[in-house]
């Protein structure tokens, strides 16, 4: 079920430089909420853009509130950071599909980059107790970018580092350590869980075909409804045609994305 | 007092018509809008081969506007009559959205849809800027719109609604050819060929480099279209372009319009399209309109 509700804020604090934590009250559409969904909101602020903004739940206390992590990088989410509680936003949601590992998944490898990693914790949050492992990669441009506590939130989840200036774990991208990651899962049946930049994703995706291990990828596009009626946030499809990241994503199948396409384009 | 109008031949309960575009093929909006307001909504165009549609991104936020550029995705008439539209389950009317390549195109996506139920009318986009042959090439040109509907209409009874382009100008001789040849109504307009360009890169910002501009920047433009055409043809005009509030929507009728669309606010407020029928309500009480008659082109005075 999807809703669209006036959200009361509750929280809108800054986390780190120009990313912020947002708790809305949204009702129902809290307890409806998985982990990769998104909700699609405005402002009622005057200033704000023609359409709505996509944000990926970060966490659902699955009775009446929600969080989502966001950066200021426009005009939209520059109105949102001067959002005080009491405040409402227009909240549509949760709208698209979500990050949940198959039945017979043991252990799940999650690579997240810059502003994906939000929605693999909440990943990590709901399913870590029924899996065996679960191998976090959090990858950032520096120490100030890693926007979520992980180690403070999701308990029993083996998390390793990657940073651009080396500030903190390993200098580098986060797709440096995912090979090593792979080999080490070991025995069970792997799955790989990847958000953040689309040459991330894809690199994700091809690492995991590489291995014949079920691959599950966020994807982003510029979005306009949200609901997969106007057809705009289109994502190559392999094999032809296209996807939408708002109603087939945004969570999709890693071979199911024409990559080479997409991140020519 | 009655909203219910007579668009050519199509009578609807309410005057506002959903636009064609923002309703994809049917109930993906189901849980989240009232359908009971409208009197019909418009499917995404559909035409005799399935299209890809363009290359992301398709859509430009302007804030005052919106650029679209999505270029006619859809599963193509098979599929659409095979499977979607027997799952299309609103409250209101369905109108078909037809396009096509060439002239014959538009006959046999009519043709498949002339013995199909469920559909109360066609709307024949001889409007859009998005793809590389047909669309507004037919649009902006007399004798190639008459073409057009003149096959259409041999291959269906069902009520025809011409979209129009907004291109004053050429406009008004396109208007005359779409009603010669057997449109029953005239839809004024499709959005407004446009540009933008990301300066940093120096590249056009949609991935089919030129779309269609929509939103409240294009409503004075189609406002004036509607005007200048209520007194050119004789068949009813539906208004569509901008429209936010009921305020918008009263304007197109005072022009002259019998009926209106609702496109682009729906990416905003959810509950526009309620509003909007419930301001018109309030509006025609405080005026003493019975109907829609009652006050339609009165700007033409």
């Amino acid at each position: 079920m999807k809703y669209c509700t006036r959200a009361a804020v509750s929280r809108n604090e800054r986390i780190a430089e120009s990313f912020y934590l947002m708790e809305l009250d949204v009702g129902r559409m809290a307890s409806d909420s998985s982990p990769g969904q998104f909700v699609h909101l405005r402002s009622l602020t005057p200033g704000w853009p023609f359409l709505r903004r996509p944000f990926s739940i970060y966490s659902s206390d699955g009775e009446g509130s929600i969080e989502i992590v966001y950066k200021v990088v426009g005009k939209a989410t520059s109105l949102m950071s001067g959002v005080t509680p009491g405040d409402t936003l227009d909240v549509m949601g949760p709208l698209g599909t979500s990050f949940a590992p198959a039945a017979s998944t043991t252990r799940v490898v999650a690579v997240g980059g810059g502003m994906g990693v939000p929605p693999l914790v909440f990943f990590c949050r709901k399913y870590a107790d029924a899996l065996d492992e679960v191998h976090l990669l959090v990858g950032a441009k520096t120490t100030a970018e890693i926007v979520v506590p992980i180690g403070l939130v999701v308990e029993g989840v083996k998390v390793t580092y990657y940073t651009e200036d080396g500030s903190k774990g390993a200098r580098g991208l986060v797709t440096e350590g995912l090979r090593p990651a792979l080999d080490a899962a070991g025995e069970g049946r792997v799955e790989v869980m990847a958000c953040g930049p689309r040459d991330m994703l894809a690199e994700t995706a091809g690492a995991a075909r590489e291995r014949g291990l079920r691959c599950r990828v966020s994807v982003e596009e510029v979005m306009a409804c949200g609901v997969g009626a106007c057809l705009s946030c289109a994502v190559p499809r392999a094999g032809g045609g296209y996807l939408h990241a708002c109603k087939d994503g945004p969570v999709l199948d890693g071979d199911a994305v024409d990559w080479e396409r997409w991140t020519g384009e | 007092m009655s909203i219910e109008v007579d668009v050519g031949g199509l009578k609807l309960g309410s005057p506002m018509i959903g636009a064609s575009g923002l309703w994809g093929f049917g109930d993906e909006y189901a849980d989240l809008i009232d359908l009971t307001r409208f009197g019909a909504i418009v499917t995404k165009t559909i035409t005799a081969r399935p299209r890809e549609g363009n290359a992301p991104p398709r859509v430009v936020d302007l804030g005052y506007g919106l650029i679209n550029s999505i270029g006619l995705e859809n599963p193509g008439i098979d599929r659409f009559v095979g499977e979607t539209l027997a799952a299309i389950d609103v409250p209101c009317d369905i109108i078909v959205s037809i396009g096509g390549e060439t002239v014959g195109d538009y006959a046999s996506v009519a043709s498949r849809l002339a013995g199909e139920g469920g559909v109360a009318a066609l709307e024949v986009n001889i409007s859009c800027p998005n793809v590389a042959k047909g669309g507004i090439a037919f649009g902006r040109d007399p004798e190639a719109t008459a073409a057009v509907m003149r096959a259409v209409r041999a291959e269906t009874d069902l009520p025809l609604i011409a979209k129009l382009p907004p291109l004053p100008g050429c406009v008004e001789e396109v208007a005359r050819a779409a009603e010669a040849e057997g449109a029953d109504a005239l839809a004024v307009s499709n959005t407004l060929p446009a540009m933008s360009i990301d300066i940093e890169s120096g590249r056009p910002r949609l991935g089919g480099r030129t779309g269609g501009l929509s939103g409240p920047a294009l409503k004075p433009v189609a406002l004036f279209l509607v005007h200048r055409l209520a007194a050119v043809v004789g068949v009813p005009l539906i208004g569509v372009g901008g429209i936010e509030t009921s305020a918008d929507a009263i304007e197109y009728i005072l022009a002259g319009a019998t009926a209106f669309e609702v496109g682009s606010v729906v990416f905003k407020w959810l509950n526009a399209p309620s509003d909007i029928v419930m301001g018109l309500e309030e509006y025609m009480a405080r005026k003493g309109y019975g109907s829609i008659e009652d006050f339609r082109g009165r700007a033409q005075l």
